[in-house]
């Protein structure tokens, strides 16, 4: 080319370049783009799968990379990208297998920025919503836990009333047995709503849903494949052989289908909850049932001493407080055993009985328990040997001592039901075992993450920030981006909440795969303040 | 004439760079002459995703003294005042404190318009030093934060929020 066309073709290059300069100066209109819809939502869960997955931006963006991955990593093949106006659409090829997927999408707005992020959702399993609200979650724990007082006292009680039958029917009058079987049949009959009660709010739970949750068939659908669910099955079962055979005290086999009600509903207790899905399961579980049963044979006869001692003269009372007491002792003996066992399983140390939550709860427990034990002993070496010699004021007294009993037992159930709603010191002892990283920032600040249990699905997520000089950094808002550039997935955002001055926590984060995953923190200290942390973390 | 057109397609293509980075907040002038009185002009391009933007807060690093915002019609003008750790002395009268913290709120600039926030200070004599303004941007819904400076060997464009900068360049010999 000779230098004169050299010096055209660059004058006209200049020109086009300058036009294009003034043309694509930033209009008003020109946007950081930002993802407003998708279908399907972050966190759904679709019953089928979906024929195309729409991402819809505020303005007209261009795709620079578009991934959809399943639950093991693998990027699913036969997807075409389509990018109209301001949505981008993947068609996919075929049905999507059940699982977790990942949408990673890559895009470049109008002013040349890349916006990037990710969407989960499942299809024919649970997704766990991003958990952006802990107050809504608290709503529903209350909820759940309010239930399971009631299912104690009155799973229990049906249970417990007929085991007191059993020990005690013989030697009652007619009245008393006609009057306790009621007692029994009213508790069965009411508890059975409560089992199918309680796998609604689990899902409900479980999704986060709204103030509707219970409405919505999806949190349904989510509880009834929870170990709750199979558990209030075995316990609906038992309740209601346990109603068909109220009236059933006097004869042979109506007791021992009695005895099979009474059977299923305690065992119903070691199906589920922290206590009875805990290593080894196989003696846990069974562990917990017989604690259950324990529980509810005092409760139950506390119950029939109650209605009993009304109409007794203090020499009749006696045979039957004897028999009781008998029973009672080794009983109550057994049961703190047990509760014992379980309890420092569930701690790991003991030192964690002093500490706020699960431990100061199971502490109440224990002492609640301990005042039982006294009240017990109390009435066996005290009253007993008076009542037997007749004194009416022995009477009054046991009366009043069974009252106060039925009162503790009351407390120690609510004191139950709040330990299912707590997370037990276990779980963060196995955050030892989990996936734990360090990093220091420039200001000398520390974070320090963990990931437990470190594998790819389901995963809780532990951090804990200081300063500079060593004391807890609270942080206004706390929020966590998760990516795996290696795999192309783009941050995953969520928000940790607080627990304790310095220590926040994340129930649960899907990650979908393994990998050397980039963990952001971003700590608002404060409305100018925001402290950032990056660390790398080897998920199996 | 190869050497103006050169210039010119430089020019072209760094104002095309420069449309960039105009979603975030910035100062009009990126570089200024340590100890000179130094007019900031804070541009807001952008509203919170598409939100009319309701307050504009700027912190004034310690450093940046006698600081005065200028009123916005439509906007109600606040300042937070603090008592500064060491006093210093001002044409004669002792300063003990200083505006750290300045406030435009109460009014609406939507997503698709421009405006632009106005204050004056006068900059520190450290010549070579990057000074960071952070800005928090509150919407109708949502808020952001340009609050992140960067760490020693990172710039602002690692950044997704960065803080508005400014670079002070040596003093003008008189």
């Amino acid at each position: 080319m000779s230098p004169l066309r050299a010096g055209v073709v660059l004058r006209h290059v200049c020109r086009s370049l300058l036009v294009l300069a003034l043309v694509g100066m930033p209009r008003e209109v020109a946007a950081h783009a930002v993802l407003v819809e998708s279908a399907p939502a972050d966190g759904a869960t679709l019953a089928t799968s979906p024929g195309e997955i729409r991402l819809t931006f505020n303005e007209p963006v261009a795709p620079i990379a578009i991934r959809l991955l399943d639950g093991a990593g693998t990027p699913v093949a036969g997807i075409a990208v389509e990018a109209i106006d301001r949505t981008v659409m993947l068609r996919l090829g075929g049905e999507l297998p059940t699982g977790t997927y990942v949408v990673s999408y890559r895009v470049t707005s109008q002013d040349s920025h890349a916006v990037a992020g990710s969407i989960l959702f499942a299809v024919g399993t649970a997704v766990v919503r991003p958990q952006q609200a802990a107050a809504a979650a608290d709503g529903w724990r209350i909820v759940v836990a309010m239930n399971r007082f009631l299912w104690l006292g009155l799973s229990l009680a049906a249970a417990g009333l007929a085991l007191f039958l059993m020990l005690c029917g013989t030697i009652l009058e007619p009245g008393q047995v006609r009057r306790l079987e009621r007692l029994l049949l009213f508790a069965a009959v009411s508890a059975l709503p409560l089992a199918l009660l309680a796998v609604g709010l689990a899902g409900g739970l479980l999704l986060d849903a709204g103030a509707a949750g219970l409405l919505d068939a999806d949190s349904w659908r989510v509880g009834s494949t929870t170990t709750l669910a199979r558990s209030m099955a075995v316990g609906f079962v038992g309740l209601a052989i346990s109603a068909l055979s109220a009236r059933l005290t006097s004869s042979r086999a109506g007791s021992a289908v009695r005895g099979i009600g009474v059977l299923l509903v305690v065992g119903s207790f070691g199906l589920t909850g922290h206590a009875a899905t805990v290593e080894p399961a196989i003696a846990m579980g069974p562990a917990v049932a017989l604690h259950a049963g324990l529980g509810a044979f005092w409760w139950g006869s506390l119950l029939g001493l109650g209605v009993v001692l009304r109409g007794l003269a203090p020499i009749t009372a006696a045979p039957v407080v004897r028999r009781f007491s008998r029973a009672a002792v080794a009983a109550v003996a057994v049961l703190l055993a047990l509760g014992i066992a379980i309890g420092l399983v569930q701690l790991r140390r003991l030192s964690a009985l002093v500490e706020p939550g699960y431990g100061l709860v199971l502490c109440g427990k224990l002492l609640l328990a301990g005042g039982l034990l006294g009240i017990a002993s109390y009435n066996k070496l005290r009253l007993m040997p008076r009542l037997a010699g007749g004194d009416a004021a022995a009477l009054q007294t046991l009366r009043r001592t069974v009252r106060a009993e039925q009162a503790l037992v009351l407390v120690v159930f609510a004191a139950t039901a709040a330990l299912g709603q707590l997370p037990p010191p276990r779980t963060e002892a196995a955050a030892s075992e989990a996936v734990t990283a360090e990093t220091v920032s420039s200001n000398g600040g520390k974070a320090t993450v963990a990931i437990s249990p470190g594998r790819a699905g389901r995963n809780e997520i532990f951090l804990q920030l200081t300063d500079a000089t060593g004391q807890p950094l609270a942080a206004q808002e706390i929020g966590l981006a998760v990516s795996l550039p290696s795999a192309g997935i783009e941050p995953i955002r969520r928000r940790l909440h607080e627990v304790a001055p310095g220590r926040y926590h994340l129930p649960e984060l899907i990650l979908p795969m393994s990998g050397r995953w980039n963990v952001r923190v971003e700590a608002l200290v404060s409305d100018f303040d925001k402290r950032n942390f990056t660390l790398e973390a080897d998920i199996r | 004439m190869i050497r103006l057109s050169l210039a010119a397609t430089a020019a072209a293509a760094f104002a095309l760079l420069a449309g960039i980075a105009s979603a975030h907040v910035t100062l009009e002038a990126s570089k200024a002459p340590a100890d000179s009185t130094y007019k900031a002009v804070l541009r807001v391009g952008h509203g919170c995703d598409g939100a009319a933007t309701t307050k504009i807060r700027v912190q004034v690093p310690l450093g940046v003294r006698q600081a005065k915002p200028m009123p916005k019609p439509g906007w109600e003008l606040t300042t937070v005042v603090e008592k500064l750790p060491e006093p210093y002395d001002w044409y004669g009268t002792m300063i003990t404190e200083e505006v750290r913290e300045i406030e435009w709120s109460g009014g609406k600039l939507p997503d698709a318009f421009y405006d632009e926030f106005v204050f004056r200070g006068r900059l520190p004599d450290e010549s070579g030093a990057v000074i960071s303004f952070p800005v928090v941007q509150e919407c109708e819904t949502g808020v952001h934060r340009w609050i992140e400076i960067p760490e020693a060997g990172k710039s602002a464009d690692d950044y997704e929020e960065p803080a508005p900068q400014l670079t002070l360049t040596p003093k003008p010999a008189d």
